[in-house]
């Protein structure tokens, strides 16, 4: 699910970048930092908005290095994947287990005990893939699947998925 | 639903003596609910007096949690057994799920987070341990449900009436190097090499540490397409391969532009998991019995049953293989002669001007390995489906397909792992073999690539010389070897070039197109007391041995003064590559004195 979300980042900052561009500065380092990454408080922070309001504190030098500290304010887009969400993702590959697929940044792995069981591997097709009689998922296919389960580790996440109910499957 | 034996694991104090079963057949139990209680006997450390600590042996209880949750089945144990060791099955537990597949800590079944350990130490992702896959890390499953899956593919191979080939890239499929030379050749037509390199396709590999990127050339093994066309009927093709995965990509795209032969199975180091070996549980976790495996190196397979050593593919002279930096050195023997053969030199030291070229000026590369690897390898798909179909009557004809679904499903079924090696053994069987000028001195024979290659194919390798010796491998005159084995008239003496004709085409090919001649001039005749009329070989090379007759005495005398004192110093760095290569890896004693230059 997507989230409009006031967050804050605190930048160090060496004393040879204090001067007129400073703010710039840190406004691009923070967009380096923040966007694209992943934790599991918030999950992915996609964007962040208003580019040019971020909103930079007076910043407080740090004692005894001579470098200052900023509390950099900011509005992000975040999207975090959870569990029973239904969502669209783009097959990346698929084997006689099941297949993988792509939701944005998030890999997703779908067992073939959550794909219909009137959906078989057929490994000789090129590319390999699940068939049945109206349906084919194989490399490069969108699917609506429900998330299962989701985890995360350091910088990324990763989930389940399942198209064994209604409504869910190829697009 | 399934029900799961639950076993006693092994970091109890055996043995163990059951008290009390806590729960009863029917009962739900969570994760550390009590099951049972068991005494155990230990020691203790006591304090007598004030400062004095004596152990004492003690009888303490215990009780064990459950490691999963489910409905309770039935108990396999009771009040009052000893157990000695672990690995027990005690209970059964209706699981609601076995957590068979998991993937990135998760289970891919019912998406439960299985990274989270409690304080009995049992973890739920050792349950499925095995990565049996291509190129998907971290998925990974249990033994019982790698044997499903290799159960299911097995039947549609079997099905199919096809085998599975494992197939290594670099010098098997074939050569690859990043000289920048070849760029320079393949752009200017006017180049005397350009026809050599002209069908050499390249390719450019960028990561963060090289950002500008390395340029690859790559030759692809004469016959190649064809050879992928014909064998991808008979065989599911896999890659295995000890490059990086990106390398990979590139190359199954210039060998499979349309993916159809080896598709997504492509397994590589940044897989593999081992840099140094290769391992074919990797893949086939279960059951190697469909599986063979065609490879340049012998040893990073441990010779498995299930190889085929083929002689490497070396286009580029000198480079060897690129993606061997982790591999022990190779202490390979490359084959010259008809079978194949550097077409370009490429040595470091060597001018671009002068760069020698030691094939066809037309760039035509004899090499034809891949032609008899497809015989062999339509051999051993027929023999093996023979072996199938004869099983499958006899089988039908005692039990009428009773094994469906069974336990022992494979019984019955034909291995791979007996067919080839009982195919190769026969090859050479009763071919006594001794090799002049081909293992340093000193060296163990038992660890030579090329000895362990003809020994899988039955062939008897002899390290002394005896009368027994059938066939002498040499590759020049000058040895006393050579001297020796000339003196009978039943031992061949063939080039290295048989051999691996031999190997290659697994059959016993006629010695007669790859005789060593033994010049009849030279100062070390090898005939002697007239014995060598009878030697065929030397009679047939070369007509005017009459005139050699006379000194026979003399030259007899020179043999056995000269083979005293170069003994076994025999082999020389010539300009033959291929001794040079046999030499690899081994002391280089020699101080070069053949009988034939004194």
């Amino acid at each position: 699910m997507f989230f409009l979300k006031d967050l804050s980042l605190s930048i160090t900052l060496h004393p040879s970048y204090f001067g007129p561009s400073m703010h710039a500065y840190l406004r691009s380092k923070l967009l380096q930092d923040v966007e694209g990454t992943c934790s599991g408080e918030y999950g992915y922070i996609i964007y962040v908005m208003d580019g040019m309001r971020i909103d930079v504190d007076k910043g407080r030098v740090i004692p005894g290095s001579g470098g200052a500290e900023f509390e950099v304010k900011y509005r992000a887009i975040v999207w975090k994947p959870f569990k029973g969400e239904v969502v669209d993702a783009v097959v990346t590959s698929v084997n006689n287990i099941g297949f993988f697929a792509d939701v944005g940044p998030l890999g997703v792995f779908v067992s073939t005990k959550l794909i219909p069981s009137d959906m078989r591997f057929d490994p000789n097709l090129n590319p390999p893939a699940y068939v049945s009689e109206d349906q084919t998922i194989e490399k490069g296919s969108h699917v609506r699947l429900k998330i299962v389960g989701t985890r995360v580790d350091v910088g990324e996440m990763f989930a389940i998925g399942s198209i064994k109910e209604d409504y869910l499957g190829v697009l | 639903m399934t029900d799961t034996n639950l076993t006693l694991p092994s970091t109890l104090r055996y043995p163990i003596t059951i008290v009390q079963l806590l729960v009863a057949t029917g009962t739900e139990i969570r994760k550390n609910t009590p099951l049972l209680t068991y005494r155990y006997k230990t020691t203790i450390t006591q304090t007598r007096d004030l400062n004095e600590e004596i152990e004492v042996p003690a009888e303490l209880l215990a009780v064990f949690e459950a490691p999963v949750e489910g409905i309770v089945g039935k108990w396999t144990v009771q009040e009052g057994d000893v157990i000695e060791t672990a690995g027990r099955a005690f209970m059964t537990v209706t699981e609601a799920c076995t957590h068979a597949i998991q993937f990135a800590g998760m289970c891919a079944l019912c998406g439960k987070d299985l990274t989270f350990q409690d304080y009995s130490g049992y973890q739920e992702s050792e349950r499925a341990n095995i990565k049996m896959f291509h190129n998907t890390a971290g998925l990974a499953v249990s033994m019982e449900e790698a044997e499903r899956i290799e159960r299911l593919s097995a039947v549609t191979l079997l099905a199919a009436r096809k085998l599975i080939l494992v197939v290594d890239l670099d010098q098997t499929v074939i050569h690859t190097t990043v000289d920048p030379l070849i760029g320079e050749w393949k752009k200017d037509p006017t180049n005397s090499h350009y026809l050599a390199v002209k069908d050499v396709y390249s390719f450019c590999l960028q990561d963060a540490a090289n950002p500008r990127g390395y340029w690859y050339y790559v030759k692809v093994r004469p016959g190649l397409p064809e050879f992928l066309e014909r064998i991808s009927q008979l065989y599911e093709l896999h890659i295995y391969t000890m490059a990086t995965k990106s390398y990979a990509t590139e190359i199954s795209k210039i060998i499979d532009p349309d993916g159809k032969y080896f598709g997504d199975r492509i397994l590589t180091r940044d897989e593999s998991g081992n840099l140094e070996q290769k391992n074919l549980h990797r893949l086939f976790p279960v059951d190697t019995s469909l599986v063979t495996i065609i490879d340049d190196r012998g040893d990073v397979w441990k010779w498995s049953a299930n190889l085929i050593k083929v002689i490497p593919y070396e286009f580029f002279v000198g480079i060897g293989d690129i993606n061997s930096g982790f591999l022990p050195k190779a202490q390979d023997v490359k084959a010259t002669g008809s079978t194949s053969g550097g077409t370009l030199t490429m040595s470091p030291d060597v001018d671009a001007d002068n760069l020698s070229e030691s094939g066809d000026p037309s760039g035509a590369d004899k090499d034809n390995e891949l032609h008899f690897l497809e015989n062999v390898l339509v051999r051993v798909h027929d023999q093996y489906y023979k072996a199938y179909d004869d099983a499958n009557v006899q089988e039908q004809s005692v039990n009428k397909r009773k094994r469906k679904r069974n336990e022992d499903w494979r019984k019955g079924l034909p291995d791979i792992k007996v067919i080839m090696p009982e195919m190769k053994m026969n090859v050479l069987k009763g071919t006594v073999i001794l090799f002049s000028g081909t293992i340093p001195l000193g060296a163990n024979i038992d660890t030579v690539d090329v000895v362990i290659w003809a020994r899988s194919f039955g062939a008897t390798i002899v390290k002394e010389f005896s009368t027994d010796v059938t066939h002498l491998v040499a590759e020049r005159v000058g040895t006393k070897k050579v001297q020796q084995a000339a003196r009978y008239s039943h031992i061949k003496i063939v080039t290295h070039a048989w051999l691996y004709m031999c190997l290659s085409t697994w059959t016993k090919v006629p010695a007669d197109d790859f005789i060593l001649e033994v010049p009849e001039n030279s100062a070390f005749d090898a005939e002697i007391d007239g014995e060598a009329s009878n030697n065929k070989n030397n009679e047939d090379k070369d007509g005017d041995d009459d005139d050699d007759d006379d000194d026979d005495d003399n030259n007899k005398d020179t043999d056995s003064h000269h083979s005293e004192e170069s003994d076994d110093s025999e082999f020389s760095f010539d300009e033959d590559p291929v001794v040079r290569c046999l030499l690899v890896g081994g002391p280089l004693l020699t101080d070069d004195m053949p009988v034939a230059t004194l």
